[in-house]
């Protein structure tokens, strides 16, 4: 009786089997390497494999390979809050660390945003459902200077009563939430990118070019809503027109500047705008 | 092995480095201009030729340095280029300036074995002689040449003839034409003059000279200097990591604003000066302490460095995977990148050269894959730790072969090298005032309610040496003063009136000398030059973001805690750490003091088969620093069975001499 002889493993690999690697991952977004194939691989070969698909996206974790933390948290992540204690359940093959240092680069590079709600955390598309960190910034003050207002009425032993003078109060709301109660209508995306490159020629150095992000978005706030300038700002770098230079002296900036420069690569804060030779305002 | 990731730090000497020429172009073609500007104007005379001056700004890793590298390359022979780095805590002097520029000027040009020095000379003689391309070849010429004293007169008198600043510093032009002609001894005798160091009795006699070069000759020294370098090899002055400067006053931004005044107001004249900064650092705290004239001088032109386009960083990558070594198991262009994340990373806003290249340097350890996740805090802050460590070992590693150059030279170290370094160190130090002191060798230190002098003294001349002490004595007599020496340079026996002048400093209460033996000097000058690392913005941390001064200031100050740090601030102050008090004055220097076991000298003359005294000597200090000529006499004649004497002044062990 003939016996079955086990197939030979295959020495190399070519894009057809790269192709279907691909395919068979999309649909199961992770799968350990071993199992890649239906064909057994010499080390070799599954080496050049897992590369070739490194190099297409997907991420090797140990012996697993799968679509990317990043590529799979996409579709997850919406409009509306999502807890994120309940994320790791509807990704595959990801550890909670993975998906953390996923959400904080995402979060970093201005995707997304965290949002405490009570005493979840959650996540969702950065949005202007979401508060800017200028606004933040503003809350925050707000909250101080409240704290102060309420310290100064406190009653004192053997003393009147004190009150406020409701004018006071108001101008106090309306300097620190006007913006947020309150937010500028929004303009259309092309008006926004012309008032961007406006304020910035306004403000900048008239031998470097060179303009401070927190301070343009600051002389801006007026006219066009943080985000909307700050959103402006990136998409303008990303088509080459203006270039984002990341910051030198970080702790040289004020706070409230630095809540209003744009994340950078690498953690950096971009901190200065410059506009390049062919974008100029005519 | 060192992969190409791993130079995230310029080096400004380097001769091989990878370099995208289209990155910053226009910076480059714009100085490259003003070099040749210069080049231009210098035969048309003194009406003509002025020096320019250009301002770069950009942020941390945006590729400063490296410019100046690019520039080096790009300009070969047709320029020589100056580095200088302010000391932290130093004001800079118009000496300290020429020391920096002679010692630059020695550096090799950028792919030969030639020194700057020598392609300036070489190149006025060219262009006198009527072609500007040949520089080596016009000093072959001349090497051999009987007329060439006559040749080099005439060319002196030519020059005097178009600028009367030559006139004024004939004897120093005299010596600089004549250097790349000179012996070994002879041309160093001349380096250290015309660097504006005070030359060694020895060398001045050689010299035939009765003095170095005073005060009031340095700039006209720094003058005739760059008119002779504008006709052939301009002179090109980049002020790097002007950060240092910063302090709580302003009076240093004052006194480099003063001196680049000087540098570019005529009669100066054809020098190309840059000045290289951090933006923020820039417009936050050096420009709003410069007046309206100061301002003109040092922003006259003033450019930014730009970052790479998607197009520059797809060149980068491509020169960087050429370079990876083969035994890298690479893969085709965008490695160490996957498409999709290249995809990203080539538009990413923000992205400086060396943020690009730490992130390929973490994706080529991840093998091509997405870098592992982010560590915890306490990772993160170990891991900083273990970086800032491994930065200091770095800085440790340059300034011991800087300091082991020196000792093996038989050169003492500038003045102000030990004053920056000093300084830095007592200012991480709780409870310690420091003020200014009357001349840049010395500074005053408040502790504990006393006030002391601290004079360092680093003179290789013993007559001017002599002087200087004379002039403590005065200083102690008012005011607690210690005197500073590194220990390698001890007083030499036959110098009776220093010796004499020290014993009169030390009876004064209240004085006292201080020798800053080898290990104490190195880790106070890496100290200063990490802490100016630090000022610059040029250590970085786990994830290549620049790691703040203050942090990396408290990282020293705890390491400062332990040992061998412990014991240098009562060292440096006497008595308690917090509650310095004049030390009692130190026996008189015996000639064996620092006497050499006979062994080390035996040992010595052994590797040299046969010496004279002198270079026996050099050879015992590399091992045993401090050791003076007649504790190497004494271990001679100790040893008499085993050395052999040909005549007085050479020796050779017995062994050669049978």
């Amino acid at each position: 009786m003939a016996t079955q002889r086990k197939p030979q493993p295959k020495d190399d690999v070519d894009n057809a089997l790269i192709d279907a690697c691909e395919q068979k991952l999309r649909a199961s977004r992770a799968c350990p390497i071993a199992r890649l194939t239906s064909v057994p691989l010499t080390p070799r070969a599954r080496q050049l494999l897992v590369d070739a698909l490194v190099r297409r996206g997907f991420e090797r974790a140990g012996t697993k390979i799968r679509v990317s933390v990043a590529e799979q948290l996409t579709p997850v992540i919406g409009a509306e809050p999502l807890p994120v204690s309940g994320l790791k359940r509807r990704l595959v093959g990801c550890t909670d660390r993975e998906i953390k240092a996923a959400l904080a680069s995402g979060v970093s590079a201005g995707t997304w945003s965290l949002v405490p709600r009570g005493k979840l955390q959650t996540v969702l598309i950065r949005s202007e459902a979401v508060l800017s960190s200028a606004d933040l910034a503003d809350l925050v003050a707000l909250a101080t200077e409240l704290s102060a207002v309420a310290k100064s009425i406190k009653p004192k032993r053997g003393a009147p009563g004190l009150s406020l003078f409701r004018p006071d109060v108001l101008a106090l709301l309306e300097r620190r939430a006007g913006r947020l109660l309150r937010p500028a209508p929004r303009e259309s995306k092309g008006e926004v990118t012309e008032q961007v490159l406006e304020g910035l020629a306004a403000i900048a150095d008239p031998q470097t070019g060179l303009a401070s992000v927190p301070h343009v978005l600051r002389a801006l706030a007026e006219k066009v809503p943080i985000d909307a300038a700050r959103d402006a700002l990136l998409d303008l770098a990303r088509a080459g027109r203006v270039e984002l230079r990341p910051e030198s002296g970080v702790e040289l900036l004020d706070p409230e500047l630095r809540a209003l420069c744009l994340p950078g690569p690498r953690g950096s804060l971009l901190s200065y705008a410059r506009v390049l030779p062919a974008a100029e305002p005519r | 092995m060192a992969s190409p990731f791993d130079y995230e730090h310029a080096d400004p000497w380097a001769h091989d480095f990878v370099d995208v020429e289209a990155i910053n172009a226009g910076v480059t073609d714009g100085l490259v201009a003003r070099i040749e500007a210069v080049r231009a104007a210098a035969p048309k005379g003194s009406g003509v030729l002025r020096s320019s001056s250009t301002l770069i700004l950009g942020p941390a890793g945006s590729g400063k340095t490296h410019l100046f590298a690019r520039l080096r390359k790009k300009c070969g022979l047709r320029a020589a280029f100056v580095l200088v780095r302010p000391e932290i805590g130093v004001s800079p002097t118009p000496r300290q300036i020429l020391a920096q520029v002679v010692d630059a000027l020695q550096k090799q040009v950028i792919s030969t074995d030639k020194l700057q020095i020598d392609v300036v000379v070489g190149a006025l003689l060219a262009v006198r002689g009527g072609t500007s391309r040949f520089p080596f070849a016009a000093l072959d010429g001349l090497h051999t040449s009987p007329e060439r004293e006559e040749r080099l007169e005439q060319i002196q008198e030519q020059l005097e003839g178009s600028y009367d600043d030559i006139t004024a510093s004939s004897s120093y032009v005299k010596r600089l034409l004549r250097l790349p002609f000179a012996t070994r001894q002879e041309r160093q005798a001349m380096l250290q003059y015309l660097s504006g160091r005070e030359p060694e009795e020895g060398q001045l006699k050689r010299l035939g000279l009765t003095r170095g070069l005073a005060d009031e000759d340095i700039m006209p020294a720094l003058r005739s200097l760059s008119i002779v370098a504008a006709f052939g090899a301009p002179i090109v002055i980049l002020f790097d990591q002007l950060e240092n400067l910063v302090g709580d006053d302003g009076e240093r931004i004052h006194a480099h604003a003063r001196i680049y005044a000087e540098l570019f107001d005529p009669p100066m004249r054809g020098l190309v000066l840059v000045q290289m900064a951090l933006d923020r650092e820039w417009e936050e705290r050096f420009r709003p302490r410069l007046g309206e004239a100061e301002r003109s001088r040092l922003e006259s032109q003033k450019l930014t460095l730009a970052l790479p386009t998607p197009e520059q960083r797809d060149a980068l990558l491509r020169e960087w995977g050429q370079r990876l070594e083969p035994n890298v198991e690479g893969g085709p262009f965008p490695f160490p990148f996957s498409t999709t994340a290249w995809k990203d990373w080539r538009s990413l806003p923000g992205v400086t050269p060396r943020m690009l290249m730490i992130e390929c340097r973490e994706r080529l350890a991840a093998g091509g894959a997405e870098p592992s996740v982010s560590p915890t805090d306490e990772d993160q802050d170990a891991a900083l730790v273990q970086l800032l460590e491994l930065q200091w070992e770095e800085h440790l590693s340059r300034t011991r072969a800087a300091l082991d150059e020196a000792t093996a030279a038989s050169r003492a170290l500038d003045e102000w090298r030990i004053v920056s370094g000093v300084r830095a160190y007592l200012g991480l130090c709780a409870g310690i005032a420091i003020g200014a002191g009357r001349a840049p060798s010395q500074f005053s230190v408040s502790t504990a309610g006393r006030d002391l002098n601290l004079v360092v003294l680093q003179q290789q001349n013993g007559n001017s040496l002599t002087t200087t002490l004379k002039r403590c004595e005065a200083l102690a007599a008012k005011q607690p003063t210690r005197i500073l020496r590194e220990s390698r340079l001890a007083l030499k026996p036959t110098w009776t009136a220093c010796i004499a002048a020290r014993r009169a400093l030390l009876a004064v209460p209240g004085a006292s000398w201080v020798d800053l033996d080898h290990e104490t000097t190195t880790r106070l000058l890496t100290l200063h030059d990490f802490l100016a690392s630090a000022c610059s913005r040029d250590l970085t941390d786990t994830v290549g973001r620049p790691i703040a001064e203050e942090r990396a200031a408290a990282w020293v100050r705890q390491r400062m805690v332990s040992e061998p740090w412990s014991g240098i601030l009562a060292h440096l102050l006497g008595g308690g750490a917090n509650a310095p008090v004049p030390a009692p004055a130190p026996p008189e220097p015996e000639p064996l003091a620092h006497s050499a076991p006979a062994r080390v000298v035996l040992a010595a003359l052994r590797r040299l088969h046969l010496a004279s005294i002198d270079r026996l000597v050099r050879e015992v200090r590399t091992v045993a620093p401090g050791t003076t000529q007649s504790a190497v006499m004494s271990a001679l004649a100790a040893s008499s069975g085993e050395i052999q004497w040909l005549g007085g002044t050479i020796v050779c062990t017995a062994e050669v001499a049978s």
